[in-house]
C-alpha cells in the first residue's frame, strides 16, 4: 500500500492508502513549512522546514512519527552574507546524501544524514557572483544522479540553469544550450536559466525532460543540446515534471502563463506523453476540470514506479492516479498549500 | 549565576521537550541563552542567522524590555528574571 509524505506551508501530513480509503495523520511540525523529505542510506525518514521566522532544518525520524531535528545540518558559515531560508530536495545516491538549498547551494552529507558539509566547488562556482533569483527564491531545487555512474549528477538552479558534474561534484559545467533565457540582459549569457524541474531516465540518465519558465524541453545528450516538446499543451508554463520510469509516461501540469500562474481558463488538467515528449493529451479523465485555478509546485509532484502518479496543489487537495494516468481522484483531504509530495512507500 | 527563566514561542517548543518555559543559570542575556542551547542545541540556528545576530524577525526581551543587540546579551541577570524569545509580528 502506497503511504505519501505531503509537505504543506503549515506542516506535514502522512496519508496511507488502506484499499479503500486514505487514512490521514497530522499536521507534522504544525505551523512550519515543510519543503521537502528524503530518505537516509541508514533508512530513516527525512524532512524538511522551513520558516519565515525562524530558519531551515533538517529533521530525521525512523517511523514518520517521532522526529528529531539534526543539529548539524545544511548550514552556510557563520559571519558570511549567505543565508539557509530553505532545503529544497534531499538525494541520494549510496551512502551519500545530497541537499539543494535555497540561498542556492549544495550540500553533501556522508554519515547518514548526521552532518552536512558544503559542495565547495559547486556553491563557489565561477559564474556565481551573476546568480539571480526566480519568484520563489535562488535555490537549488532538484538534483539528478546517474544510478550507473553516481558521479554524474544534474543539479536545477533557479534561475541560472542546469549544472552538471561528471567527477562527483569536484566540477560543475553548465548545461542549457537551447533554453530560452529569462534574463533579460546580456551580460553573463551561460546563466540566466530558469529551470523549475528535472527528470531523468534511470537506465539512460542522458535523456533528461526538463518543465522550464520558458517551456518544456527534453535532451538525450546529458544536456549538452536541449529541444522545446510542446505538441497539444495548452501552455508550456508550468513547475512539475515527473516520469513514471516502467512506462516512460511523462506528466506536466500546465498553468497559463508566468504572470497569472493558474490553470488555463480555469481547468486544471495533468498533461501526459506517452512518446517521450514528442506529443502531449490530458492525462484521463477525474480533473475537476472547470472552476479550479490552484496550482501545482514544483516538488509536489511524484511517481511510484508502479503506474502511480500524486500531486498536491496550491489549493491543498491531493490528486491520484493509480493506472498512468488514466483515471484520477481527488481526496477528499483540503490541506494548506501543498509544496511537496513523495511516495515514501509504494 | 543567575537563576532565570528563558520563555520560547510555541512553534519552538517542540524542540524543547514540548515547553514553553525553561528554568536555566546564566549570568547574562547572552549566557542564559547559551545555557538553554546547550540543553537544547537544534534551537540556536532557529533564534540566531549566519551573521550571529538575532534573527530579522524574532525579538528577544530581558524583564519585558527590548534585548536584541550584543550589548543587551551583556546585561547582566538577576534571581527570578525573565528572558523571552517571541516571534515577531510580522507580515499580515
Amino acid at each position: 500500500m502506497v503511504t505519501l509524505a505531503v509537505g504543506t506551508k503549515k506542516g506535514a501530513f502522512i496519508l496511507r492508502d488502506t484499499g479503500t480509503d486514505w487514512d490521514m495523520t497530522g499536521p507534522l511540525h504544525a505551523g512550519w513549512q515543510v519543503t521537502t523529505f528524503g530518505r537516509a542510506p541508514g533508512g530513516d525518514h527525512l524532512l524538511a522546514t522551513a520558516s519565515d521566522w525562524f530558519g531551515a532544518a533538517v529533521h530525521r525520524s525512523p517511523d514518520l512519527e517521532a522526529w528529531e531535528q539534526v543539529v548539524d545540518g545544511p548550514a552556510w558559515p557563520d559571519g558570511g552574507d549567505r543565508r539557509l531560508q530553505s532545503v529544497w530536495t534531499i538525494a541520494r545516491s549510496g551512502d551519500t546524501l545530497w541537499a539543494g538549498v535555497a540561498e542556492a547551494g549544495l550540500f553533501r552529507s556522508d554519515d547518514d544524514g548526521a552532518s552536512w558539509h558544503g559542495v565547495e566547488a559547486f556553491n563557489e562556482h565561477r559564474t556565481r557572483g551573476g546568480w539571480m533569483p526566480g519568484a520563489g527564491g535562488l535555490a537549488a531545487h532538484r538534483v539528478l544522479i546517474d544510478p550507473g555512474d553516481p558521479d554524474r549528477m544534474w543539479v536545477a538552479v533557479s534561475a541560472v540553469g542546469v549544472f552538471h558534474t561528471a567527477d562527483g561534484g569536484d566540477s560543475w559545467e553548465l548545461r542549457n544550450s537551447g533554453v530560452i533565457r529569462t534574463a533579460s540582459d546580456d551580460d553573463d549569457a551561460e546563466i540566466g536559466f530558469c529551470v523549475h524541474r528535472i527528470a531523468h531516465d534511470p537506465q539512460n540518465a542522458d535523456r533528461i525532460w526538463r518543465q522550464d519558465h520558458r517551456g518544456v524541453y527534453r535532451t538525450t545528450d546529458g544536456g549538452a543540446h536541449w529541444e522545446q516538446i510542446e505538441e497539444g499543451l495548452p501552455s508550456g508554463f508550468g513547475f512539475p515534471i515527473v516520469r513514471d520510469n516502467p512506462s516512460g509516461a511523462l506528466f506536466v501540469a500546465p498553468q497559463e502563463s508566468d504572470e497569472r500562474r493558474m490553470p488555463v481558463e480555469g481547468r486544471f488538467r495533468v498533461f501526459r506523453s506517452t512518446d517521450d515528449g514528442d506529443s502531449w493529451h490530458v492525462s484521463g479523465t477525474g480533473h475537476p476540470e472547470e472552476g479550479f485555478f490552484g496550482g501545482v509546485l514544483r516538488d509536489a509532484m511524484d511517481t511510484d514506479d508502479e503506474g502511480g502518479v500524486y500531486l498536491g496543489t496550491t489549493s491543498g487537495t491531493v490528486h491520484v492516479t493509480r493506472d498512468g494516468g488514466d483515471s484520477w481522484e481527488i481526496l477528499p483531504h483540503v490541506l494548506p498549500r501543498v509544496l511537496s509530495v513523495k511516495v515514501v512507500d509504494a | 549565576m543567575a537563576e532565570v527563566t528563558v520563555r520560547i514561542p510555541s512553534l519552538l517548543a517542540e524542540l524543547a521537550d514540548g515547553r514553553l518555559e525553561h528554568s536555566v543559570e546564566g549570568a547574562t542575556v547572552g549566557g542564559a541563552l547559551a545555557a538553554l542551547f546547550e540543553r537544547f542545541p537544534q534551537l540556536q540556528v532557529h533564534v540566531f542567522d549566519e551573521s550571529g545576530e538575532v534573527r530579522r524577525h524574532v525579538s528577544c526581551f530581558h524583564n519585558g524590555r527590548h534585548a536584541r543587540s550584543a550589548e543587551a546579551h551583556a546585561v547582566r541577570l538577576a534571581d527570578g528574571d525573565t528572558v523571552t524569545i517571541l516571534q515577531a509580528v510580522s507580515g499580515g
